[in-house]
């Protein structure tokens, strides 16, 4: 009966101390907020999934499939190889052709789009499908079935009057309903050579003349569907095909969501994100329940500190980026500092906002922590904690600056092919690449990045 | 002997023609002043930093203990250097070697020196207590909390000075400044 008793008030007094060791927490009562992307996006429907490749047929295209001497053919071997990457994709692989309109190509046909005959039409040019590439099909296509993945090889070679009004929304539309659905749009953009006549070259009179000395050219590879399977299009063509130093290709990735994680979620801050700070009095790294990484440490009034993530951790490759990011920023502080003896009334919450800055450069991003209320303009002998939430604010524009050197606009396009071009640009590339970026960001919503909260003392 | 004495009293009676008001102040500084009395509200607009504080989300009531034990700290220390530097004086006076007529002016650069030394004593003190990282809540003392401050080291000045006026041996008095236009009585 006695060992019994004894038993029971050991456990009672176990009990007690571990609740007041719980209520020990020492930090404020706060809200975090929730991160908004998704990083597991649509894996279970990726067995049943389509792939459908789209060949733009016009007869600007035919250049690519005849061998140019002393110039690389990257479009036969690309094409040919990518037959093989859109099978790996999806369970069937679906090919069409298109240009005034879109036609499914049978089976035997498919190892003629490598072929000059393949753009070629005996009929009248009425009935023909080569006369021109009405690239907006393939993404209409795209709209109403947006589980499959879209592969369109083309040369992107579009006038201006098909980037304005009726025709311009007729792509934006749909693009901006794919985008909607969490979907991407990869462009792989890869020169090649060239042996045939650009068609319909803008001049400054309002006509259009062909241009036949082109030796190389770029064309391009769009992908739509989820960023995994656009990425793994890219790698294998990277791995395949984009071996030699001479070999010349861009990518730039269309998408609302060029954040590529929420850090917190897979606790990938550590405490050596913020220099130095680990050999600070009384140092403490953990991460709460919620995922929320806390550090706590001794400080005196000259320590600065900074918050680095590389832009490989938080960028999507490719993307457009993010130009602008913000700080919702909260801070408290405690006249006591034991955190034993704090209670939750003992927290003050400051009127604070500007309290830290945030900058990126082309490797990282930096929160420069209290830059703006620096630890001098604080109150010694209190204990603070500091919660800070970095969002991706604007999307930026990184892939309208990837494409550049491979675009003419309109009004050169006369001047350009006067000079005899070797290597001849694409018609409105930028503009293009700029339209879709508008539709992306239209639909880019702020994206909460990382979560960070520093617990300190300021001593002398 | 007796004269030292008689100097000391009257030196104790110089300081304490100003001494009393910072004897009150020390007590209320101790005590603690009423929340809601006038040296709360001076101190709150004219000694601390408020908008830091306010920002902070704190009041200068939540803080003002720990405060004014300062100022009660430095006002003692003040004093007492005040004390012993001006009975100090009173004392060595009466060992200055003034054998000749006129020789007691040529000491009014001691007692220069002496003074020179206590108000750099007590800016010191001050700057102590309110600028070095003894008191953790010197923090709240902004800049012109800072100034008002150091300004009581005029007071304290001035309490030394009238100290010594009266306790100055008598012929020594031409050491200090104005002291030989007291009456003769003193």
């Amino acid at each position: 009966m006695y060992r019994n008793l004894v038993k029971i008030l050991i456990v009672i007094f176990i009990s007690i101390y571990s609740v007041v060791e719980a209520k020990d927490n020492c930090q404020p009562e706060f809200n975090l907020a929730k991160p908004s992307l998704n990083i597991n996006t649509s894996d279970k429907e990726e067995d049943k999934k389509y792939t459908f490749v789209y060949f733009d047929q016009s007869l600007s295209m035919q250049g690519y499939t005849k061998d140019q001497p002393g110039q690389k053919n990257l479009y036969t071997n690309v094409i040919d190889d990518l037959q093989q990457l859109a099978e790996n994709v999806g369970e069937k692989t679906f090919y069409h052709s298109f240009g005034k309109k879109i036609v499914p190509i049978k089976e035997n046909k498919i190892s003629q789009v490598i072929t000059p005959s393949f753009y070629e039409c005996s009929g009248s040019s009425t009935d023909c499908n080569n006369q021109e590439s009405k690239i907006h099909l393939p993404f209409k296509m795209a709209k109403a079935n947006p589980q499959g993945t879209y592969i369109i090889v083309t040369d992107l070679f579009l006038s201006s009057k098909q980037l304005v009004g009726g025709t311009l929304s007729q792509l934006t539309k749909p693009l901006k309903s794919i985008l909607k659905k969490g979907k991407s749009v990869g462009i792989i953009g890869v020169m090649s050579s060239f042996n045939g006549t650009i068609y319909d070259i803008p001049t400054r009179n309002g006509g259009t003349v062909s241009y036949t000395e082109a030796q190389k050219r770029p064309f391009y590879i769009i992908i739509i569907g989820d960023q995994k399977e656009i990425n793994q299009v890219k790698k294998n063509l990277e791995e395949q095909h984009f071996n030699d130093a001479e070999d010349k290709y861009k990518y730039t990735l269309i998408t609302s969501t060029p954040i590529l994680q929420n850090l917190n979620q897979k606790e990938l801050i550590t405490e050596n994100n913020i220099q130095k700070i680990s050999r600070a009095e009384n140092f403490k790294f953990e991460y709460t329940k919620d995922n929320l990484p806390i550090y706590q440490f001794d400080t005196n009034k000259k320590n600065k500190y900074k918050f680095k993530v590389l832009n490989s951790e938080i960028i999507v490759p490719g993307s457009t980026g993010v130009s602008n990011f913000t700080i919702k920023e909260r801070l408290w502080s405690s006249k006591k500092i034991k955190c034993k003896k704090i209670n939750e009334g003992d927290w003050r919450e400051a009127k604070l906002e500007d309290i830290s800055s945030i900058s990126q450069n082309e490797n990282e991003l930096t929160l420069t922590l209290f830059k703006n209320r620096p630890f001098a303009k604080l109150f010694r002998g209190f204990r603070y904690f500091y919660l800070a939430e970095v969002y991706a604010e604007k999307p930026g524009n990184l892939s309208e600056q990837t494409f550049e050197d491979w675009s003419i606009r309109d009004s050169g396009a006369e001047e350009f092919k006067e000079g005899n071009p070797v290597e001849f640009k694409t018609l409105n590339l930028t503009k293009i690449i700029k339209i879709l970026n508008n539709v992306a960001n239209d639909e880019f919503q702020p994206t909460l990045i990382a979560s960070i909260a520093l617990n300190f003392n300021l001593l002398k | 002997m007796v004269n030292i004495i008689r100097s000391l009293i009257l030196s104790l009676i110089g300081l304490g023609t100003l001494a009393w008001l910072s004897i009150i102040l020390i007590s209320i500084m101790l005590v603690g002043p009423d929340p809601d009395g006038a040296l709360t509200e001076f101190f709150a607009e004219n000694i601390i930093a408020t908008t830091k504080l306010d920002e902070l989300g704190w009041n200068f009531s939540d803080l003002s203990d720990g405060l004014f034990l300062l100022v009660a700290h430095m006002n003692i220390t003040l004093l007492l250097f005040t004390l012993l530097m001006t009975l100090g004086w009173s004392t060595w006076s009466h060992y200055l070697n003034i054998d000749a007529p006129g020789k007691a002016k040529i000491y009014f650069i001691h007692w220069a020196v002496f003074t020179g030394i206590l108000v750099v004593i007590l800016l010191a003190i001050i700057f102590f207590f309110t600028q070095t990282t003894a008191y953790e809540e010197a923090d709240f003392i902004d800049k012109s909390g800072y100034a008002i401050l150091s300004s009581s080291a005029i007071f304290y000045f001035l309490m030394y000075y009238v100290g010594v006026l009266l306790g100055t041996a008598r012929f020594a008095r031409s050491s200090v400044l104005l002291a030989n236009k007291l009456p003769g009585g003193f």
